[in-house]
């Protein structure tokens, strides 16, 4: 019998990356067609660490679930906490003491500083820049100590409560912070030649996984992915906090590749350094007072608040119905708006490019789950 | 520069003009938020515009659906994703499946998009058009090469189980078609045009093929029509040596005397089934006609193959049937086809029957010259066994059709006209076939006056008595549905003298079955069963294929055609056939 032998057909491979996977200890799958050594199409699949916060948000006294929304993000603790009551204040129409304010805007860049100090050096390690890594690292243990010391704990400090703030930083606590600070400035700009001029880091990330800035707006990108497209988006600009006193100004890179945002980030932990700097000179120099206020009812009504996370853009959504009970608390966090920008940029890179690339936006896969979805089939 | 927070209200109607507007501003899609208020959902869409936020607010009743917003902000997809995984509300128009929805986006308008590229699959799936081919012709594979412009690829795909692709590519009935997805919307994939197509592309002429050694076995195959053929042309290429008899002095069968000319051309017919014999060596005998199984036997042959076909017309079984101006539709196809002559018919000519015998014979009688012809039909449209196209076909030509009415007598008339008394039916309760039965209406008898009557009422099998097999009550041979033996060993039977009047893809599978049967019975190994060859199937990417109209083949103008007896149907052009051939769901990919 005759038959037909077809010509050799192009072959696509489907590879699965995650949800186990050495880059992300986070789980999150995305699944990528390659042509060769090319991605040509990627999937997401998210769902696998859903924890149902914000239901557990509706079965709590509203001033206790401060504690349950630090527990959304570990490393970005303090702006979750803050978040949540500065929806809260605002359903409840609480002025904050400036104290508080300030006290605010140092726990938060402290957050940042370990966020990003963290990232470079995964960054470096997701390109196999491993002696980088460390170095990140060992200057990220300062900000550690100073969390310890502040706040008592070095990752989940809870020191943010509705209505301002439970712990002061002053006298010698703020003068050692102020040390420290300047000399993490000072570690951190010996580091800045290897970013700068690293040839084999600028390789891995030059170029790579490029979103333009009309993209970038029109799939909602936020934080440092945003930034590093040029679009000049930072929920600091409107002066939440003290923020507007102290003068902020975002950094903003428009090569729209893994490079910028790697800068954009490098240069937010100086920035950062400069704004916990400056918030702590006017701490000084502000006489003491109350660093709390005391909400005087339930809070009724509904309320949103968005706070600048590391990654982004936080955002919160609270409504009380006059009970210490709250009806709703909607958490979208800046990972979940980033994933629609990161399937965007993966297309077209190489398998080796991957790991960098979904690194690039600072995946926080267990702050994103709201959802549990399973794939049909 | 506090932010300022603007809240607008919304109902599931006027959401999505809403959120057209804030689209406007360019404003940027921060996310969706839902809240079970007991008799309905909350949903607020919350969007930023210059440090502002607008939020958006709609009341859903529960049980509704509210639009998806993923056409105007694609990337709402996990927002709205997540909701419905939270509240069970579903939202018309969402993906459900995140995966792949979102593809490379720099360019294209709507990021919305399932996968595409090639994905390995476990094994093929099994598609409607293969399941429903009686021959099993690997369609979707001779379809999706035909889209890659690969004929030579899909013509040999076919001639695996089906050894005449350019008659079945003219004449099949193509119950493929009824089984497409496209179908659904009435716009099914010309998978028979197709096929026609790539048997004129690529050319009729002999191939190259393999035969196997040979066996040293004969075969005697009695009747070429399609099963006949096949059987032969199968057992050829096994290491058999073959011989057909026929009656007639040309090959064919029934496809030679009872298909008319428009529709099958004879010089392509002819040609198609010489290359099948001459690829698998097959002695062709015209002229023969077998009476008694026994003479072949004494000459020497190991088995038989029975395909003898169902040639008689049936008869109507009222009063007056035998005049001279009522004929059957195979005896004037017969004089057609045979003896190339153009019988009388008469300026009025009244056909009998609803299947496509009767399109036939109301073409012909057009082609013949006959002004008026009109299809008489016992039940309705719906009802009718023809195909539709054929029927559509006939109606574009000018044949008109009476529904509901069965002829009761024939009224003796004048030499050259005929009076036939027809009476009204009504449908009845539905019979054993599933379809209404009609009832007469007593006491609507009505006479028609015409120049000839054709009768189109379907066939039966009249097997010669000296082949001493065993019949079943309406003639047909009975044989062992699996191997198709017959009562007598070493005699096999196919085609319509087993099935009855059926159609040539369907003789074409017997005789496929009976060619496997017979190699077995002789010593072989048979022929492989027919399956879905692995290979990567590109996934199709719906909303692209959707998009595609159905292309139509040529035909000639009704003018033209029913002034002779040319091909009506023409072939594609090579864009058209792949454009149509590309229009394939690919639901043989398997997820």
């Amino acid at each position: 019998m005759s038959s037909s032998t077809g010509q050799s057909q192009r072959k696509y491979t489907v590879l699965p990356f995650g949800p186990q996977h050495p880059v992300l200890p986070e789980p999150i799958q995305l699944r990528f067609t390659c042509d060769e050594e090319k991605v040509i199409d990627v999937g997401v699949n998210i769902g696998y660490v859903h924890r149902g916060i914000e239901r557990a948000c509706e079965l709590n006294d509203y001033r206790r679930n401060v504690y349950l929304c630090e527990r959304v993000c570990g490393i970005c603790n303090f702006m979750h906490a803050l978040c949540y009551c500065r929806a809260v204040e605002e359903i409840l129409d609480l002025k904050v003491p400036d104290r508080a304010r300030y006290l605010r805007v140092i726990w938060a860049e402290l957050n940042r500083l370990e966020s990003h100090l963290l990232w470079l050096g995964l960054f470096a390690d997701a390109m196999g820049f491993e002696s980088l890594f460390m170095q990140f690292w060992r200057e990220r243990e300062l900000v550690m100590d100073m969390q310890e010391k502040t706040g008592g704990n070095r990752v989940i400090i809870s020191t943010c409560v509705v209505g301002g703030v439970r712990r002061d930083i002053k006298g010698t606590l703020a003068d050692e912070m102020e040390q420290s600070m300047i000399k993490l400035r000072e570690k951190v700009k010996k580091l800045e030649p290897v970013i700068l001029k690293d040839p084999s880091f600028k390789a891995r990330a030059v170029g790579k996984g490029y979103l333009s800035k009309d993209l970038a707006i029109k799939l909602g990108a936020v934080g440092p992915t945003a930034r590093g497209s040029g679009v000049e988006k930072d929920v600091r600009m409107t002066g939440y906090e003290a923020y507007g006193e102290l003068g902020f100004e975002p950094v903003v890179e428009k090569d729209g590749d893994c490079y910028a945002r790697a800068l954009v980030r490098f240069y937010e932990v100086l920035q950062s350094i400069d704004l916990i700097l400056k918030a702590l000179k006017v701490l000084k120099s502000m006489p003491d007072g109350p660093i709390k206020v005391k909400p005087e009812r339930w809070p009724e009504g509904e309320a949103i608040a968005r706070v600048e996370q590391p990654r982004g853009e936080l955002f919160y959504y609270v409504k009380g119905n006059g009970t210490p009970y709250l009806e709703r608390v909607k958490i979208r966090t800046p990972t979940l708006a980033n994933i629609p920008p990161l399937l965007a940029m993966l297309p077209g890179c190489e398998i080796a490019d991957i790991p960098v690339i979904v690194m690039s936006i600072d995946p926080c896969i267990a702050c994103t789950e709201r959802i549990e979805y399973v794939r049909r089939g | 520069m506090k932010a300022k927070v603007v809240l607008d209200v919304a109902d599931k109607a006027t959401l999505i003009p809403k959120i057209y507007e804030i689209a406007a501003l360019n404003a940027r899609f921060i996310t969706i938020t839902c809240s079970d208020l007991g008799e309905f959902f909350e949903l607020v869409y919350f969007f930023e515009k210059d440090s502002d936020i607008i939020g958006v607010r709609a009341r859903i009743k529960k049980g509704e659906s509210p639009p998806s917003i993923t056409s105007i902000y694609p990337c709402a997809f996990l927002a709205e994703n997540e909701i419905k995984d939270m509240f069970k509300l579903d939202f018309a128009g969402l993906n459900p499946d995140v995966g792949g929805v979102l593809l490379r986006t720099s360019e294209t308008e709507t990021l919305l998009k399932p996968t595409t590229g090639i994905q390995p699959p476990l094994f093929r799936a099994t598609a409607k058009c293969f399941e429903n081919c009686p021959a099993k012709v690997d369609v979707p594979r001779y379809v999706r090469y035909i889209s890659e412009g690969k004929f030579k690829e899909a013509l040999e795909t076919i001639l695996e189980t089906n050894p005449l692709p350019a008659i079945c590519g003219r004449v099949c009935f193509a119950p493929c078609e009824e089984a497409c997805r496209q179908a659904k919307k009435e716009e099914p994939i010309s998978i028979r045009a197709l096929k026609r197509f790539v048997a004129d592309i690529v050319g009729i002429s002999p191939r190259e093929v393999t035969r196997n050694k040979p066996t040293g076995k004969r075969v005697a195959v009695v009747g070429a029509g399609p099963a006949g053929i096949t059987a032969a042309y199968y057992l050829g290429l096994l290491g058999h040596s073959v011989t057909v008899f026929d009656e007639l002095p040309k090959p064919g069968g029934m496809m030679f005397v009872g298909i008319p000319k428009y529709r099958l051309p004879k010089d392509v017919m002819w040609a198609e089934i010489e290359a099948r014999f001459k690829e698998a060596n097959v002695e062709f005998r015209p002229n023969v006609r077998v009476e008694d199984l026994d003479d072949v036997f004494n000459q020497g042959f190991d088995a038989i193959f029975v395909a003898t076909g169902a040639h008689k017309g049936a008869k109507l079984g009222i009063e007056g049937e035998d005049h001279p101006r009522v004929m059957d539709v195979l005896d004037l196809l017969r004089e057609v086809n045979l003896h190339n002559k153009h019988p009388r018919v008469g300026d009025k000519v009244l056909v009998i029957g609803g299947g496509n015998s009767a399109m036939d014979a109301a073409r012909v009688s057009l082609r013949l010259g006959a002004r008026e012809v009109w299809v008489y039909y016992r039940r309705t449209r719906k009802e009718m066994p023809a195909t539709p196209s054929e029927v559509k076909a006939a109606e574009a030509e000018g044949v008109k059709f009476e529904f509901l009415v069965a002829p009761s007598r024939i009224v003796d008339g004048r030499e050259d006209k005929v009076r036939i008394e027809f009476i009204r039916m009504r449908l009845g309760a539905p019979d054993a076939s599933g379809r209404a039965h009609p009832e007469p209406i007593p006491g609507s008898e009505f006479i028609v006056e015409a120049d000839t009557v054709i009768k189109a009422i379907g066939q039966v099998v009249v097997v010669p008595q000296g082949f001493k097999l065993n019949l079943d009550k309406r003639g047909r041979i009975i044989t062992n549905p699996d191997t198709l033996e017959t009562s007598r060993p070493s005699v096999f039977a196919g085609g319509d003298a087993v099935l009855g009047p059926s159609s040539v893809i369907e003789s074409i599978a017997t005789g496929r079955k009976a060619a496997s049967a017979i190699d077995k019975y002789l010593g072989g190994s048979g022929l492989p069963e027919p399956t879905l060859k692995l290979e990567y199937v590109p996934k199709a990417i719906p909303e692209v294929v959707l998009e595609m109209k159905k292309i139509h083949p040529p035909e000639l103008p009704v003018e033209s055609r029913i002034k002779s007896f040319d091909e009506v149907e023409l072939c594609y052009s090579k864009e058209d056939a792949i454009k149509e051939a590309s229009r394939c769901w690919r639901c043989d990919w398997y997820e």
